[in-house]
């Protein structure tokens, strides 16, 4: 388990490897002291990718700046500035390709022909109000004070009284967190259903996505995200011997897999190239939730 | 203070006040529209879902047609078409264009087709929007009640011959345009406009033939 903080931290290291891309070595791995700061930022800006990608804008006429005019739109039907300048920064950093499709392919035969079935299987045995109701307590005792601590590392001070009031409502009218009480209930400040987690929070903090990552069994993921995985599995509720939270995730992961394997069989079946459907899709999701 | 001056602030603020109004109204109005438009859309689509007996879908069953019409009354495909292909889209010629449009759309109705038995009486809430300097471009925020879940959809739309189309849909942030162009990108960067529209015809093809072996399971 001590290797896990080391596996985050080169994650995260090799996340913001793009910066060395060009060669140039950040001012604080240098003895050099004559040396000036690179012309390019060291984090992903605007600026650089667009150089990046060839795109025919100038520094002047940024195409990121999210304001108002959010969609503004010039005399060429096709300045659509805000799709191409964000596809362009969602498609590239895919250095793994090769391992990343092989693995897209793998999960796809887990996905549609193993789980497909044998949830099928499952859900013969267990009702639905089962089903729902497993959810729940998982979702109240083990979901809850991560989603608690993402949104107080995030600074939601709001959405984390939520998290807080939902719990306790849950947990003591819901049968212990059985029935999702609060779900009904509407609360002061207006709840989206947004769930925070920690490769979120590090996205927060401006942490790069780093390269495309298809993990085996996970699916779509990132350098970053895979990080906020690794470290979400530290924080408590922690139950002991180890091996039964793992036991608990994908019982709870194996639980609700016609939800997950719906959402994925909507993108793919949608696409016209499924690998990189799902890519885009992943990159543009977890922009959103990063933002709102 | 002179007359004359007097009468030149309060003609200049005036004048001020007038165009901060009439813009203002003016996004007001878009948005209204758009709003409006979209609804209105919405609702006529609902009546029809509410109205027909959606056991035993088949693609070229009256309602998914008459579906078909009200969609395309409201989404505009030679938008679509052309946002998803960006910049190569000037490469097509008419014939390609006309092509690749009727082939998304056969795509696009295999693929969703199916959902429309899944339909239940769900119901889109419109939210607010917003909308560009220029007004000449809305986003309309909705939500729709899906399994238990509110899931957000948010609808671009612009002014096409008078009328407010949706030119991209926009689910829980994820943007249609952006997914496809992406995939077409890929596509193209290597093919041929012809081979993009024969991909396409050939997806439909595919998922016309696992949706047959699937009912064919179920029996």
């Amino acid at each position: 388990m001590r290797h896990g903080f080391w596996l985050i931290l080169a994650l995260l290291f090799f996340s913001a490897q793009p910066v060395f891309a060009d060669g140039e070595i950040p001012l604080a791995m240098t003895t050099d002291t004559s040396a000036t700061a690179p012309a390019a930022s060291l984090l992903y800006s605007p600026a650089q990718l667009v150089a990046e990608n060839d795109v025919p804008y100038t520094e002047g006429d940024e195409p990121f700046i999210e304001d108002d005019d959010y969609f503004e739109d010039s005399e060429d039907y096709f300045d659509d500035s805000e799709y191409e300048a964000e596809n362009e920064a969602v498609t590239v950093n895919d250095p793994f390709e090769g391992w990343n499709r092989m693995w897209f392919a793998v999960n796809d035969w887990i996905y549609i022909d193993v789980g497909k079935p044998a949830h099928a299987a499952y859900r013969i045995v267990v009702p639905s109000f089962a089903r729902t109701g497993i959810n729940n307590v998982v979702v109240n005792w083990f979901g809850m004070p991560r989603r608690f601590i993402n949104a107080v590392l995030q600074a939601k001070f709001a959405l984390a009284g939520i998290e807080l009031s939902r719990f306790i409502v849950n947990t003591a009218f819901g049968f212990g967190g059985l029935i999702d009480l609060a779900k009904d209930l509407k609360p002061v400040i207006p709840h989206t259903g947004e769930r925070e987690d920690f490769g979120q929070t590090l996205g927060t903090w401006g942490i790069p996505a780093g390269p495309y990552l298809v993990l085996p069994f996970f699916g779509a993921s990132n350098f970053r995200d895979t990080a906020g995985l690794i470290g979400e599995s530290f924080l408590p509720p922690s139950l002991d011997p180890l091996y039964w939270n793992y036991v608990l995730f994908a019982g709870s992961q194996f639980n609700m897999l016609d939800k997950r394997i719906g959402v994925y069989e909507n993108i793919v079946s949608t696409a016209v190239e499924p690998y990189i459907g799902l890519r885009n899709a992943y990159s543009q999701l977890r922009k959103a939730q990063i933002e709102n | 203070m002179p007359k004359t001056c007097k009468n030149i602030i309060a003609s200049t603020l005036f004048l001020l006040m007038a165009t901060l109004l009439f813009t203002g109204s003016a996004f007001a109005n878009a948005q209204q529209e758009a709003e409006q438009t979209l609804q209105h859309a919405v609702d006529e689509i609902t009546l029809t879902l509410n109205n027909a007996n959606l056991n035993n879908l088949r693609e070229d069953s009256t309602v998914i047609s008459q579906l078909e019409a009200l969609v395309l009354n409201i989404f505009s495909m030679d938008q679509f078409s052309m946002r998803t292909v960006g910049k190569k889209w000037k490469t097509f010629t008419p014939t390609q264009k006309t092509e690749f449009k009727d082939a998304f759309v056969k795509l696009l109705k295999a693929t969703y087709f199916k959902q429309v038995s899944n339909y239940n009486g769900q119901a889109l809430d419109i939210l607010g929007s917003r909308t560009n300097k220029k007004g000449t471009k809305v986003e309309v925020r909705t939500s729709i009640k899906f399994k238990n879940e509110d899931v957000p959809v948010n609808y671009r739309m612009l002014r096409e011959d008078g009328k407010w189309m949706v030119y991209d849909v926009l689910v829980e942030g994820v943007s249609l345009v952006k997914n496809y162009r992406t995939q077409f990108k890929e596509l193209l960067r290597n093919g041929t406009p012809e081979e993009l529209i024969a991909k396409l015809q050939q997806k439909a093809v595919l998922i016309r033939q696992q949706q047959a072996e699937e009912a064919a399971d179920k029996q």
